[in-house]
């Protein structure tokens, strides 16, 4: 080999071996490899050789060439295992906390209520609404609760104090304003207006769940003067207590998954007549018994039954012709046991500790 | 209410009840009743078997007594078993003489309270059992003594065969407000009897031999007062009742008074018909006028308080002044005491609301009003009710009746319902075999005529008044076919249901508050009543507030604002921990119009009349005590909240501050220029209001659901093709200078500027949503800023549509645009200038 190659390739290996990076091996490429490269540049002096002396040469720097480029590839792929290699031996404990935005929350008497309310829409029953402050005529008399009727002591009633409107007296709707006696305004003790105004706004067939805060003068361990309600309405021709039945083990099997049996047992709501209260076997047992529905396999929910002809008539449904039923039950029992909370205080408390428990 | 199971069985030929319970069901009788009677709507509470105890107690004969030789209060008796004289130590004030007969517990019986008699030695005299008062064996409530028993009872004689029934099964029944019927035993039992199929058989009874006196009674109020029956007894004497009248009160929780009083109890009892005994003596001319009270009549009832009485009040009057607060309260002058010779027993039909009203108006609620309130039989019931106590006041406290009279006012009607069988299976889904209705109409005493058989007309029987219509009697039907029959099937298949749909509202909410959630906070539910102190500070005045009239916890208003609850919220954190406290409500808050507003649809009527309510949703962030904490959290979650809803908000500079929030750390939200909500810091004045430590700062939003626009679908726009270029933009304003109005004055010089080559100049660029491209970088306060001052740093981006822009022009228009900005908002804040 002629002596300035072997010189060259020489001083090639010596410094391939201080290469620690891609970057630099790409600068040693161009040194001796590159345009100007003092490899290249040997190749150019072939030329001033004697032509018997240029054959030999060539295939000398060709050999030369192809050693280096070798060893460049080499290298090439030495360094890069070399950095996946240390690039895997990192190390990051993901077992730290999170970074994320502080996690919030959704009341859980929300959640029951949104589940509520999905399952029965999914059931074809659309949603009502009504005014918290509602009148003794929708809250009790259109719903067969006369004035001085013992049923009105069926739930303890907080009574709203009239307001006459100021500077409107010229108004006539503000003379029935002036008119409202002590009594007449109420903080609604159930969702039942809502059927009420959702009859006499709507024609049949009516298929809607009212669903919302109502307001009763109790309070101890197991009451609160504000709770919360849902109520299911279907008027139609030809609706039975049948159908009610069969739309209560449909809505147990969207809600907890499983079909459950729903048992009637005779009752008295005013505004359902034949009326009973509802149970439905157990979802925690799933009618084996435990210590939940006290070994009955059955937890008591609600009442039902079907629409009384004097609700109907006084929403102006001819209950000759339609035939439709009610239900209702308390949401903050069902939520309670649901999650199993100990104090129904915690439930309007706002205590955070106890808010972040249910993601 | 308590039904006692031998008084059940007292309704039916002996032993019938027994027999066809244990043939129905072999259970036992606890549940048997249980499931025969809830599933009849008549709820069982509780079942107490009472009694089991007493089997051991015999009568015992006082033989001999001598003082105890250590201690004073005690006795030794000398007892007589009936086999044998046995020595008892007995620490009672009433023994009876020699010869007197006591309840006796020999060692070894184990009393119902479970105390178990063994022999033992009472400061070192031996005593072999134990003397009982009603107490101790739960048969009464007078434990001032022992119990002393009739004199000629038999020594040995084992009380439970002395007094029958007193071992029992006693049922709390829950009794709905249309079951009047079953507020006695033999309403009870003629539920049980139909269901069981045996026939009601309830003590004889027989009319008196005495003449019929209308001069007794006077009915001048007829439309209160439906009947009025008056039987006079004279001769009587007022005295303890049996032992077994006593026990079997006592069982279905009254007290033993007298037998007088305590006859009318034992018939309301079993008959559900309440009955008041006058002493007539005190009765001026010995007669009653049932009449309206005069406005402002004074009357002392029988429990000794003194009321004035309404217009509107009935009264049972003598010749001169009112004795008795018709259903509701005897009167003291009248009522029946130890000397009280000769009576008059009223029995009565009163209507119901008036009932209740006075009951009500006087704060009276009695066994007698409650009764009477939702409606006692008016026909053969109300007789033989009274028949019954007539029979047995003439056993317990001789006389005999002298006179009665049947006084009639307006009854209600007897209404005659057409039932058509048909109607049952179209209303349950279940038919009731012809049969099973026949049975059971005719056990509830409704009269029946089948007209056809799908036709019958029936007239309610006078005890039952809830059944008014059809559907009462299917409902009576379906009580005893059973309720449990209804099958399950649905009227119209799933699919060929109608859509259901959502509320509007509560759509909104439910996404406003994940967002919410999604911002970190915790969802809380407060009372929708507030203390009328908590709503003072805020801008609903006075006359606006809708009040309680009956509050509870002394919470009288509705809340005109959410801020209250959250607040409390934020005060029961933080008196139990130190972590920051992040909470919102989606809730209502009430107040009166400001003025009328009128309203529309089949409800207007109503409407009109009722508070607005307005749905709110309201946010919190206290940083914990800890501190720390930026206002900008709390514009963030709402910010975050409206984004849930598909909003782009934005603060604002609130066009009429918010009184409840600080005066300098305060903005509107705005959507599209649409005000939704506010967002601050909480006022220190509330802070402190609150009881929160000073210089707590809490940080508020609300969000007015209403207002909030409808969302438009999104539109793309065309990404730009070319790049933009910025400039940045160092702005020194007055603190009290908001950033969005820098950007807005900038925004404005910005629109009517354009530079460089004509037909596509550089503009101000706009960022993905079409809004001028305008950032705010960062807020300085500090070194080389004057006193109530900061710098504001800003990026602007400049753009053309179809080419690059060049630095010069880009220069040239940020340059103009700033001038212009800085110029304008000099008019309101001279010392703006660019830094």
């Amino acid at each position: 080999m002629p002596a300035r190659l072997a010189t060259q390739l020489a001083a090639f290996q010596e410094a391939l071996a201080r290469v620690d990076s891609e970057a630099a091996l790409y600068e040693l490429q161009v040194a001796y490899l590159g345009k100007k490269g003092t490899v290249t540049q040997l190749r150019g002096e072939m030329g001033k050789l004697p032509p018997e002396q240029r054959k030999g040469f060539g295939a000398e720097w060709n050999r030369v060439r192809d050693a280096i480029e070798a060893a460049l590839e080499e290298r090439r792929t030495y360094l890069k295992d070399q950095a996946r290699r240390l690039d895997l031996a990192r190390v990051e404990d993901l077992t730290l906390p999170p970074l994320r935005p502080p996690a919030g929350t959704l009341h859980p008497l929300s959640q029951t209520r949104r589940r509520l309310s999905e399952s029965f829409q999914r059931l074809g029953f659309s949603l009502a609404v009504g005014p918290h402050v509602e009148h003794s005529k929708y809250n009790f008399d259109d719903l067969n609760v006369p004035k001085n009727h013992p049923a009105r002591d069926m739930a303890d009633t907080f009574f709203i104090r009239p307001h006459r409107h100021p500077g409107f007296d010229d108004h006539s709707d503000n003379d029935a304003a002036m008119r409202l006696r002590a009594g007449e305004l109420v903080l609604r003790t159930h969702t039942s207006p809502v059927q009420v105004r959702t009859m006499l706004t709507q024609k049949p067939p009516i298929r809607i769940v009212a669903l919302g805060t109502t307001f009763r003068c109790d309070d101890d361990a197991t009451h609160s003067p504000m709770f919360h309600q849902i109520e299911g309405l279907y008027v139609d021709r030809g609706v039975t207590m049948a159908d009610l039945k069969a739309t209560l083990m449909d809505f147990t099997r969207d809600f907890y998954g499983r079909r459950l049996d729903v048992r009637f047992r005779p009752s008295f709501f005013p505004f359902v007549e034949p009326g009973a209260e509802f149970d439905i076997g157990c979802p925690f047992c799933g009618g084996d018994g435990c210590n939940l529905c006290k070994r009955t396999g059955y937890i008591e929910i609600g009442g039902c039954g079907m629409v009384h002809p004097a609700v109907f008539e006084a929403c102006g449904i001819d209950p000759e012709v339609y035939t439709g039923w009610a239900f209702g039950f308390g949401v903050d029992r069902m939520t309670m046991s649901q999650h199993a909370v100990p104090h129904l205080r915690h439930m309007f408390e706002g205590d955070v500790r106890f808010l972040e428990q249910f993601p | 209410m308590k039904i006692s199971h031998q008084w059940l069985s007292e309704m039916f030929a002996e032993g019938a009840l027994d027999a066809a319970l244990a043939a129905w069901s072999a259970e036992g009788k606890g549940a048997a009743y249980t499931r025969l009677l809830t599933g009849l709507g008549l709820e069982v509470e509780a079942v107490h078997a009472v009694g089991e105890g007493v089997r051991s107690i015999v009568v015992g004969e006082i033989r001999g007594k001598s003082p105890h030789p250590k201690a004073d209060k005690l006795t030794v008796v000398e007892l007589f078993d009936g086999t044998g004289v046995v020595q008892v130590v007995c620490g009672a004030s009433n023994l009876p003489p020699l010869g007197g007969k006591v309840a006796f517990a020999p060692v070894g019986a184990v009393l119902p309270g479970g105390l178990a008699i063994a022999a033992r030695e009472l400061r070192g005299v031996p005593s072999q059992g134990m003397i009982c008062s009603e107490t101790e064996l739960e048969i009464g409530a007078d434990d001032s003594g022992i119990l002393v028993l009739p004199e000629d009872w038999r020594a040995g004689d084992r009380l439970v065969d002395r007094v029958p029934g007193i071992v029992d099964t006693i049922l709390e029944l829950g009794v709905t407000p249309n079951r009047p019927d079953a507020l006695g035993h033999i309403g009870v039992a003629r539920d049980v009897g139909t269901k069981l199929g045996i026939p009601l058989r309830p003590p004889q009874v027989r009319r008196p031999d005495a003449p019929n006196t209308p001069g007794l009674v006077t009915i001048a109020a007829t439309d209160r007062c439906g009947r009025y029956l008056g039987y006079v007894l004279e001769d009587m004497s007022v005295q303890p009742s049996p032992l077994w009248m006593r026990v079997r009160l006592h069982r279905v929780g009254l007290r033993a008074i007298s037998n007088v009083v305590d006859v009318t109890n034992f018939v309301l009892m079993e008959c559900g018909q309440p009955l008041h005994a006058f002493d007539r003596d005190r009765l001026v001319e010995g007669r009653v006028v049932v009449r309206r009270a005069e406005r402002d009549e004074p009357m002392t009832t029988l429990d000794g308080t003194q009321k004035l009485l309404t217009a509107d009040d009935l009264v049972i009057a003598d010749a001169s002044a009112p004795q008795a607060l018709a259903g509701v309260m005897g009167g003291a002058q009248s009522m029946v005491h130890a000397g009280t010779h000769h009576l008059l027993l009223e029995a009565a039909w009163f209507a119901p609301p008036g009932i209740r009203a006075t009951a009500r108006r006087h704060g009276y609620a009695t066994d007698s009003s409650y009764r009477f309130e939702r409606g006692v039989d008016h026909g053969v019931g109300l007789e033989r009710a009274a028949l019954r106590a007539l029979g047995l006041l003439i056993e317990l406290a001789g006389g005999r009746c002298t006179a009665w009279t049947d006084a009639a006012g307006e009854r209600p009607p007897q209404p005659t319902i057409a039932l058509r069988l048909p109607r049952v299976a179209a209303l349950l889904g279940v038919d009731v075999p012809v049969d099973t209705a026949r049975a059971v109409l005719t056990g509830l005493e409704v009269q029946v005529r089948e007209d056809s058989p799908e036709v019958w007309t029936c007239v309610a029987p006078t005890h039952r008044p809830d059944l008014r219509r059809e559907v009462d009697l299917i409902e009576e039907l379906m009580r005893f076919h059973g309720l449990d029959k209804v099958p399950a099937r649905l009227t119209v298949p799933a699919e060929a249901r109608a859509a259901a749909h959502s509320d509007p509202i509560t759509e909104l909410g439910d996404r406003l508050a994940e967002g919410l959630r999604d911002a970190g906070l915790h969802e809380h539910v407060a009372m929708a009543f507030v203390a009328e102190s908590k709503v003072e500070f805020f801008a609903v005045p006075p006359e606006r507030r809708v009040r309680v009239e009956n509050p509870m916890r002394a919470a009288g208003v509705m809340r005109t604002h959410m801020l209250p609850g959250l607040l409390d919220a934020l005060v029961h954190n933080v008196a139990r921990h130190t972590r920051p406290v992040r909470l919102f409500e989606v809730g209502r808050t009430y107040a009166w119009p400001e003025r009328h507003v009128p309203k529309d649809g089949p409800t207007a009527a109503i409407d009109v009349l009722l508070p607005r309510e307005r749905a709110v949703a309201a946010a919190l962030i206290y940083a914990g005590a800890r501190g720390g904490g930026e206002a900008r959290e709390i514009t963030g979650a709402a910010v975050q909240a409206l984004a849930r809803v598909g909003l782009r908000a934005r603060p604002i500079d609130p066009p009429a501050p918010v009184a409840h929030l600080h005066p300098g750390v305060q903005a509107a939200l705005a959507v599209d220029g649409t005000v939704v909500g506010e967002a601050g810091e909480v006022h220190p004045d509330l802070v402190r209001a609150w009881d929160l430590p000073e210089g707590t700062r809490v940080f508020y939003a609300e969000i007015d659901i209403e207002a909030i626009p409808p969302r438009a679908t999104a539109k793309a726009r065309d990404l730009p093709r070319f790049p933009s270029t910025a400039r940045d933009l160092s702005l020194e304003i007055p603190l009290t200078l908001s950033a969005a109005r820098v950007v807005a004055a900038l925004t404005a010089a910005a629109s009517q500027r354009a530079g460089g080559k004509t037909g596509d100049e550089v503009r101000l660029a706009t960022d993905s949503f079409g809004e001028p491209a305008i950032e705010v970088l960062e807020d300085y306060r500090g070194a080389g800023v004057p006193a109530g001052h900061r710098a504001l740093l800003l990026r602007l981006h400049y753009a053309a549509e179809q080419r690059s822009v060049t630095d010069d022009e880009a220069q040239a228009l940020h340059t103009s645009i700033v001038t212009a900005a800085c110029e304008a908002l000099r008019a309101a804040a001279p010392t703006v200038r660019p830094r």
